[in-house]
């Protein structure tokens, strides 16, 4: 029954992996794969000895890992409330409302962006200038842009998550509920004591694959909605925005293959540290 | 199917499929079939030969227009005729271009004629490295007419190690980088700009705009441009690894580190606190629509070429006054910035070489694939003059990318102005001081690293500097320093063994 | 007597509650869609306007240009649409059918390669050889190149999806799927009779979320399609951003003024037209996430 799928999986995934070695190698076209000369550990200099080095480690985790528990409490946060409303064509309302920036491609979104946080006519500016505060340049300043980035990931991702988690829900047998009632238990005990636990495996699983994936940032993200102003880099250049930058000029396999094992390696790493410690309070839950 | 069953019958196949990897591991060319394609036209074709004809994939960049085939259709015709071959084109997006073309590379499939630069990635200098281009110093004997259209010099610009493996088409070799400030403003304001010799006389034009205009930018954001300075960039165009054009003892140098840069620098610092810049850095589409719509009133530095205002006029509905600035001198990489080259895996490098022979001598066949079909895209208005105006379907195939195709200098007039441009283009480049660097392309592979670090660099300290967002006194400092920890010290040493190397011999 | 004011309190206190729930989401939602508005009146402005006088929740200069272009050439983006339809449709319901059968043998406890095939695909998850190595194995291996198949099959298995209809299926009751096989029947008859009808939540959410998926995706055909008749419809509307995005980006001054930039508003009007047919998609999958529509049929 698994074997089509792990056929798949085979094929796209696995067949293909030998050629990590590209990481490792000073790859030339006209030799291919095998033949190109292996340099061991160079192509993975750039990253390392550099100042920058630090700061882009630091940055990718630090945000990814906020971006991670807002992201798990916020979609959460609706799936729950969504699940409130009695009245079935506002739920729809509001359910398409959330869900729409998913489709919002980050170009766009950095468009609008700077529509709101533009020094000059900014609708932000325009609104503290008419407050009579001072206007801000967001564009240059980079303490700001945490919050910024977290606010924006939230809001194009609570609504798509959200629903994975309303689907749970709608799993759980309404009997609990019905006896809880009887019992008179308020609708907020009802949430923490039966929606919350029954649902925790799939918040979990979002948990651990989410923080497997915490060295890896949303390119697209970093790039578009920052407008890749320079002066930010210092909170918001992340390895995936560093290396692009890097090897721009040079187009080198090699180079950006040796980024990419990198990251996986070490999100590897985070993912089964933390799918052993899911496993110590339960191991049901785990992934593997 | 039983557990044992499955776990034999996917050990089996992983192995099968790693056996097939194996075997089917890029090998170091790999020609594709010449497959014999529909016969572009129904004309008969009169050759003798038996064999079928080669067909030629010609990539470039560009949007894919809508009516490809009467294109390949009518250039086909020609080259079946003379050698023997279709062409089929293969426009990539720009924004896909480089990963098609390092997919395609690798893959070592698909590829007979490419358009390369230095400024594209991958770059011309990339693709040499990788082997992924043919050399051409033999079969140019095949191509006599091609080599006496190119200017003397020209084709050895763009040799590697003394190998040519691109040829250039002819266009304007010189950067002549200055400044451009609307007609109607200047006009308003009473500036004459023949009169600026330097960036600094700019000034009381931006002051005027700034005083008498509410929503207009006196300019452009500030930019940086090493032309401008009479540097002829050696390395990319942001790593600031420069020979002074005209430096016969051929000193490599920092372009940062030097007292014009901190000038220049400065100047821009003082424009950007006095208003004449705007505030937050926009993206070159988002300046197109604003100066469309007349957000400001010059732009720093442009290209002044001759033409540039009827141009302007045309595709941004402003009329321009502009000065050029930069010294007028022909670098490797200006002479190189637009070529075309054979592919290593080409299916027949001499008629691939044969076709570049085409679009760089015969006018016919360089206009239908610059400006379409006649009849269709473009029709004769003066024959004699060799002037043309639009066709019913023009929009069908318009890629506006001269430059890309070959020698601009035969492309037909779209006006009576045009053909004054291009005699005063051709002028332009004659006139120019070649840089002492002309015809040497550095090999990156030594100092790659410290390359990806010093553009890193480059793009994050040295950009708010080229704009005037930091105030130099403190930024320019951390900038250099920032660019020695990244090894520019060591880049430009190797340029310095290179470039000696080369005029040593 | 106590029992009926208990009860009236209950209602009151529950239906203050509705309030402050709809309060919330009302603000939540209207934030949320702020945006929306701003991009469809965006692109229904003009130009120049636009350019004039940044963007704002009502269309300035009304002006259906951006639409025109984009219509300028009906045939190719019908042609997109047809390729990018029969893309997700055959994708997702491929795609659906094995991610499930392979999330239900990972859920069940007595199938003895769980964790070793759990790992393998968070591996997979975690590893990737990068672009080269899998260009090749897709066309030189599998020669899938200019092939609508090479749009299909590599989003057939997501690994995030699979774990979440393995988490779902894992908590489907034991109890029903014991009885049934006790009264005999294969593994098949449960997984295709009690099980997918048991999980059409988490069906419908995993079907959404591939939909996306595909419906979305131009990076499978930048690299794969060369025909112009194979770009899905997303790969068309990408390329026409992104040849804007590469002319800001390159360092070669001068060369391009010639070359025709699209505007802000034809951006604006992209994202709605890519936008139209998937959100119709989603309103008619809401039903699936919506509380109140299935949890009889649970019971039974």
């Amino acid at each position: 029954m698994c074997l089509p799928g792990i056929l798949l999986v085979i094929v796209f995934s696995y067949l293909p992996l030998p050629g990590i070695i590209i990481a490792f190698k000073n790859f030339k076209a006209n030799l291919g794969l095998w033949d190109s000369a292996w340099v061991g550990f160079k192509n993975f200099e750039f990253l390392f000895t550099t100042k920058v080095a630090w700061r882009i480690t630091v940055n990718t985790v630090f945000l990814n890992s906020i971006f991670i528990a807002t992201s798990i409490v916020g979609s959460l946060g609706l799936a729950l409330l969504l699940n409130e409303v009695r009245t079935k064509w506002l739920a729809r309302f509001y359910q398409s409302a959330v869900f729409f920036p998913y489709f919002v491609s980050w170009v766009v979104v950095g468009l609008f962006g700077f529509a709101l946080l533009s020094y000059d006519n900014g609708l932000m500016n325009v609104t503290l200038t008419r407050l009579g505060l001072e206007p801000i340049d967001w564009y240059k300043s980079p303490d700001l842009w945490p919050g910024i980035l977290t606010l924006t990931n939230l809001w194009k991702g609570a609504g798509y998550w959200s629903i994975v988690y309303l689907a749970a829900m709608m799993g759980i047998s309404p009997e609990y509920y019905e006896a809880a009632e009887l019992d008179g238990a308020s609708r907020w005990k009802q949430i923490t004591s039966i929606t919350l636990p029954l649902i925790t495996p799939i918040i979990i699983i979002n948990f651990l694959l989410s923080v497997g994936r915490i060295f890896f940032a949303d390119f697209g993200m970093f790039y578009y909605v920052t407008r890749d102003s320079k002066l930010l880099y210092a909170t918001t250049d992340v390895i995936d925005t560093y290396v692009f930058r890097a090897l721009r000029q040079l187009g080198d396999f090699g180079m950006a293959g040796a980024a990419g094992l990198y990251q996986s390696l070490i999100g590897f790493l985070t993912i089964l540290f933390a799918n052993w410690l899911v496993k110590r309070v339960d191991p049901d839950k785990s992934l593997f | 199917m039983s557990r044992n069953n499955l776990v034999l019958k996917l050990v089996t196949l992983v192995m099968l499929a790693s056996l097939i990897l194996a075997a089917c591991a890029p090998a170091a060319t790999e020609a594709p079939a010449a497959e014999p394609t529909e016969a572009a036209t129904e004309a008969p074709t009169a050759e003798p030969t038996m064999e079928p004809p080669v067909e030629l994939t010609y990539t470039y960049p560009g949007a894919i227009p809508s009516d490809v085939a009467s294109v390949e259709a009518a250039l086909s015709e020609i080259t079946l005729e003379k050698f023997n071959a279709t062409i089929k084109l293969n426009p990539v997006d720009w924004g896909a271009y480089t990963d098609k073309v390092n997919l395609m590379v690798a893959a070592g499939e698909g590829c007979d004629i490419l358009f390369v630069a230095p400024w594209m990635s991958p770059s011309y200098s990339q693709l040499v490295s990788t082997g992924a281009l043919y050399p051409l110093n033999d079969l140019l004997a095949g191509v006599p007419e091609l080599v006496d259209s190119m200017p003397a010099g020209a084709l050895d610009a763009t040799a590697i190690d003394g190998v040519t493996y691109g040829i250039p088409n002819q266009q304007i070799w010189v950067k002549p980088f200055g400044p451009m400030v609307r007609s109607d403003l200047a006009e308003k304001y009473a500036f004459d700009i023949s009169t600026v010799a330097k960036l600094e006389d700019l000034e009381p034009y931006l002051a005027a705009v700034e005083a008498g205009e509410t929503d207009v930018y006196p300019s452009t954001q500030g930019v940086f441009r090493n032309e401008l300075f009479g540097w002829d960039p050696i390395v990319s165009e942001q790593a600031g690894v420069v020979v002074k054009y005209d430096d016969a003892g051929l000193a490599v140098i920092n372009a940062y580190e030097t007292a014009e840069f901190a000038a220049f620098a400065e100047l821009m610092r003082k424009w950007y606190e006095a208003g004449y810049f705007p505030n937050d850095a926009v993206t070159e589409d988002e300046l197109n629509a604003d100066w469309k719509a007349g957000k400001y009133g010059a732009s720093l530095l442009a290209v002044v070429k001759p033409g540039l205002s009827a141009e302007e006029l045309n595709k941004r509905g402003y009329a321009v006054d502009a000065q050029a600035l930069a010294p007028a001198f022909t670098t490797t990489g200006s002479v190189t910035a637009t070529m075309n080259a054979v592919c290593q895996t080409s299916a027949s490098p001499e008629k691939s070489l044969a076709f570049l022979n085409l679009v760089n001598t015969d006018p016919v066949f360089y206009n239908i694939l610059a400006k379409g079909v006649e009849g269709k895209q473009w029709v004769w208005t003066d024959e004699a003059a060799k002037i043309i105006g639009d066709g019913p379907e023009k929009e069908a195939y318009n890629p506006g990318s001269d430059w890309m195709f070959g020698n601009t200098f035969n492309a037909y007039y779209t006006d009576a102005d045009s053909a004054k441009n291009q005699a005063e283009t051709a002028a332009i480049n004659a006139g120019a001081t070649p840089s002492v660097a002309l015809g040497f392309t550095f090999n990156p592979e030594p100092v790659k690293n410290e390359i990806a670090l010093v553009t890193a660099v480059v793009a994050e300290k040295g950009t708010p500097i080229f704009s005037g967002y930091v105030d130099p006194a403190t930024a320019l400092p951390e900038f250099i320093q920032a660019l020695k920890d990244a090894g520019i010290d060591k880049v430009i040493a190797e340029v310095q063994a290179q470039l000696n190397a080369f005029a040593g011999k | 007597m106590n029992n009926r004011s208990h009860f009236s309190l209950y209602r009151f206190s529950k239906s203050l509650s509705q309030i402050f729930v709809n309060v919330i989401l009302l603000i939540i939602s209207f934030l949320f869609l702020l945006p929306l508005v701003v991009v469809i009146a965006a692109s229904l402005s003009d130009e120049k306007a636009l350019a004039k006088n940044g963007y704002s929740l009502l269309p300035q200069g009304f002006s259906l240009s951006a639409y025109e272009y984009l219509l300028l050439d009906p045939d190719r983006l019908l042609r997109a649409y047809a390729v990018t339809i029969f893309v997700t449709v055959v994708g997702t319901l491929l795609g659906l059918l094995v991610m499930s059968m392979l999330a239900y043998a990972l859920s069940r406890p007595e199938f003895k390669w769980r964790k070793p095939f759990s790992f393998i695909l968070i591996f997979t998850m975690l590893f990737s050889a990068g672009l080269v190595p899998t260009y090749l194995v897709v066309t030189q291996v599998l020669h899938l190149k200019d092939n609508i198949l090479a749009l299909i099959l590599p989003y057939l298995v997501v690994p995030w999806f699979v774990f979440i209809l393995r988490s779902f299926f894992s908590s489907l009751p034991q109890e029903i799927l014991d009885m049934a096989r006790v009264d005999g029947a294969s593994e098949w008859r449960i997984f295709f009779q009690i099980v997918l009808p048991l999980s059409t939540p988490v069906l419908a959410t995993v079907g959404l979320f591939t939909i996306l998926l595909y419906w979305n995706d131009w990076w499978l055909s930048l690299l794969y399609i060369n025909d112009p008749n194979l770009f899905p419809l997303q790969y068309l509307l990408y390329a026409i951003m992104r040849n804007a995005e590469f002319l800001t980006s390159n360092a070669s001054t001068g060369l391009l003024t010639s070359v025709e930039l699209p505007t802000q508003t034809l951006r604006m009007a992209m994202v709605v037209v890519a936008m139209g047919p998937i959100a119709i998609v989603f309103l008619a999958l809401q039903k699936y996430f919506i509380r109140g529509a299935l949890i009889g049929s649970l019971k039974g």
